[in-house]
């Protein structure tokens, strides 16, 4: 017995240490565990830029960038036609408060209504609030859909003297802490009740036994008692829970009476949903598709076939392919920013107005192995992007492009 | 000579009652109510964490529509349950007061220590609600009536608005109105909006949003009768629970034994 114990002991703190060495920080967003096509075909984020990736507490920071519901949203979201949205972080807790939200330069407290082959420039501004190093994206969240993250990045919180307070002011002038507000009447009146319940408690079970009275108890009927001859209930008790239960019904009455007298001119709860003004897209210059998307698991590449049509009047070139929340550069436009990818197109070179190119693109595997976004031996093989051309006075046109994923193995 | 029978039985009674047992002290009453009071509490959670959880965990939630619609249906259920088992195994009226001060330390630990230490959100923003002046007042009406059936339907009136009394005095400062990201909102809206929570975009909130009609220009009339009505409903639920899940196998058992 003794040494079946220690046996069981032993192999706790071995399955526990071995989980201890094995684990590593949870500090992402679970992005990989949303479906491939999910990620590809709903939102496409760009320009997502953060202001800052360090700050100190009270100091702020804004998240810029463009999201688009894509023409390709699937029909098993949304019922296939996505109509309310909201723009959030992806934060590990609340780290951060929100201060501004701004969706194609409209004010946006709360959701707004949205639709597909919608572009939203957003801004939100984020005041640090927590010290640590906090993974941070920005995000949509979409009804009936879910939430769909854009590219994300760390942020450090330093500690500031005097620590984090929130003030905002009230209609009637007063200005109070957000962090604090409210409390003092939340945990005083909460510990009052809990007061009163002991003491409900205590007069009934420490001044008896509890467990013998069944005995008795089984003898009589439900209704009854047998006052106090048989001595379950005395009169005492009646008087001792008439007191505690007129004590709760005054300090329920007296206290909402000051609560309402206190905090005058309430309202409900707000539902302040805004349709935001359109996005102004730049002039055409250019219409991309997809013909085909082959995956070959021996090379590790992905490479698409683009037709890309001049619709411009100047020449233009294929910049780059957006995906979930990944980017690849087209070397020969201009060089990967940090946490961008590289793709080759061939042939290289611009596009003269007027002519319809078709242009093959490789596109590292590697990088959508990691990522989770090759749907492979799942119900939806496809990959969906935007496709962003540009042209010499930097116009740039970002197309949606869709093609059903052809492996040469699975 | 029937006064002298029943007077007789009542001191047999009586004296069952004040008996000592050798191995049944008061140790046992000790353990069996600081135990009970983990399985009560966790029940009493669960039944309000399925039923009225978002309502219960965010102030941008509790509005004058849903929440006292929901709420009391949810939370009345263990606490009948409760009043059942205790009214009937020891004559207690304690059931409902039980179950909420449990409920209490419950909901309390669980939000200092997972969303103010854990998750750092802030406790003016998650403060639970608080049963227990609603369960004191049913203790109380259960004591002087005797009687399930007025408990329910009298006791799920005061349930109600008992509840909604002590816990809306608590949300009075949230409704202030401010100008927030150039809007008008409440307090509790901002704190929805500034206190980000990844997974619940704010369009997720079961919330008034106008459309019902009113009684006196007022939402949450309708909303208190109608969770009144619902919590009738919810008492029956309870005491289906504590008789034949609970007392009646009990009962059974100690019957064989």
């Amino acid at each position: 017995m003794k040494r079946r114990f220690a046996l069981s002991l032993l192999g706790s703190l071995v399955a526990l240490v071995a989980v201890a060495i094995g684990s590593t920080t949870a500090s992402a967003h679970g992005e990989r565990a949303q479906e491939s096509f999910i990620r590809m075909e709903s939102v496409a984020f760009w320009d997502v830029k953060f202001s800052s990736t360090n700050v100190k507490q009270g100091e702020d920071l804004t998240i810029t960038g463009t999201a688009k519901l894509l023409e390709t949203w699937p029909n098993n979201l949304s019922g296939g036609n996505p109509s309310v949205c909201y723009f959030t972080i992806v934060e590990p807790g609340a780290q951060f408060v929100l201060k501004d939200r701004m969706i194609n330069g409209a004010e946006a407290p709360q959701s707004i209504f949205c639709h597909k082959g919608g572009t939203y420039d957003f801004s939100m501004t984020l005041t640090g609030r927590s010290p640590g190093n906090w993974h941070v994206h920005p995000a949509v969240a979409v009804e009936q859909a879910g939430t769909i993250i854009g590219p994300g990045t760390s942020v450090q919180v330093n500690e500031a003297a005097g620590g984090f307070s929130y003030p905002i002011k009230l209609l009637n002038g007063q200005t109070v802490d957000l962090e604090s507000y409210g409390q003092w009447l939340i945990v005083g009146f909460s510990l009052l009740t809990f007061v009163l319940g002991l003491a409900w408690m205590i007069v009934w079970t420490w001044t008896r036994p509890t467990i013998t009275r069944l005995a008795v108890t089984n003898q009589l009927p439900l209704n009854q008692d047998g006052g106090d001859a048989v001595g379950l209930i005395t009169r005492q008790d009646h008087r001792n829970t008439a007191i505690i239960a007129g004590a709760t019904a005054v300090l329920v009455i007296v206290a909402f009476t000051i609560s309402a007298f206190a905090f005058p001119g309430r309202i409900p709860q707000q539902t302040d949903w805004i349709t935001p003004p359109n996005f102004e897209a730049p002039a055409s210059i250019a219409d991309a598709s997809l013909s085909s998307a082959i995956w070959d698991p021996s090379t590790q590449v992905l490479t698409m076939t683009a037709q890309i049509k001049n619709t411009g009047k100047s020449p233009v070139t294929l910049t780059a392919f957006r995906t979930a929340y990944l980017t690849f550069v087209n070397p020969t436009a201009r060089s990967p920013e940090s946490g961008e990818y590289q793709m080759t197109a061939t042939p290289a070179g611009t596009i003269d107005p007027g002519q319809t190119q078709t242009i093959e693109i490789k596109l590292p595997g590697s990088v959508f192995q990691q990522e989770e976004l090759l749907p492979v031996g799942k119900a939806q093989m496809a990959v969906a992007g935007v496709l962003e051309i540009t042209d010499a006075g930097g116009t740039r046109n970002m197309d949606t492009v869709e093609a059903s994923l052809t492996p040469t193995a699975t | 000579m029937a006064q002298a029978a029943i007077d007789i039985r009542a001191g047999e009674l009586r004296q069952q009652l004040f008996r000592k047992y050798r191995f049944i002290d008061r140790k046992w009453d000790f353990m069996f109510w600081f135990t009970a009071a983990f399985v009560v509490g966790a029940a009493a959670d669960i039944t309000r964490l399925l039923f009225a959880g978002d309502w219960d965990f965010w102030t941008d939630w509790k509005d004058r529509q849903w929440w006292m619609t929901i709420t009391p249906f949810a939370t009345i259920i263990i606490p009948s349950a409760l009043q059942y088992i205790q009214w009937r195994a020891w004559r207690m009226p304690t059931g409902a007061t039980y179950t909420a001060t449990c409920l209490f330390v419950a909901t309390w630990v669980g939000r200092v220590v997972q969303w103010k230490y854990f998750v750092n959100y802030p406790i003016n923003f998650v403060w639970p609600a608080t049963w227990i002046p609603a369960g004191i007042l049913i203790d109380f009406l259960l004591l002087q009536s005797r009687s399930f059936i007025i408990t329910s339907v009298i006791g799920a009136g005061i349930w109600t608005l008992t509840f909604w009394a002590s816990n809306y005095l608590m949300l009075a400062p949230f409704l202030q109105p401010t100008t927030f990201i150039g809007h008008t909102l409440t307090v509790a809206d901002v704190q929805g909006i500034t206190y980000i929570r990844a997974q619940t975009p704010e369009y997720i909130r079961v919330i008034e949003r106008g459309s019902l009609r009113t009684f006196l220009q007022e939402p949450q009339y309708v909303a208190l009768a109608f969770g009144t009505t619902l919590a009738v409903g919810g008492y029956w639920i309870g005491q289906f629970i504590g008789r034949y899940l609970a007392v009646w196998p009990i009962l059974r058992y100690l019957k064989q034994v």
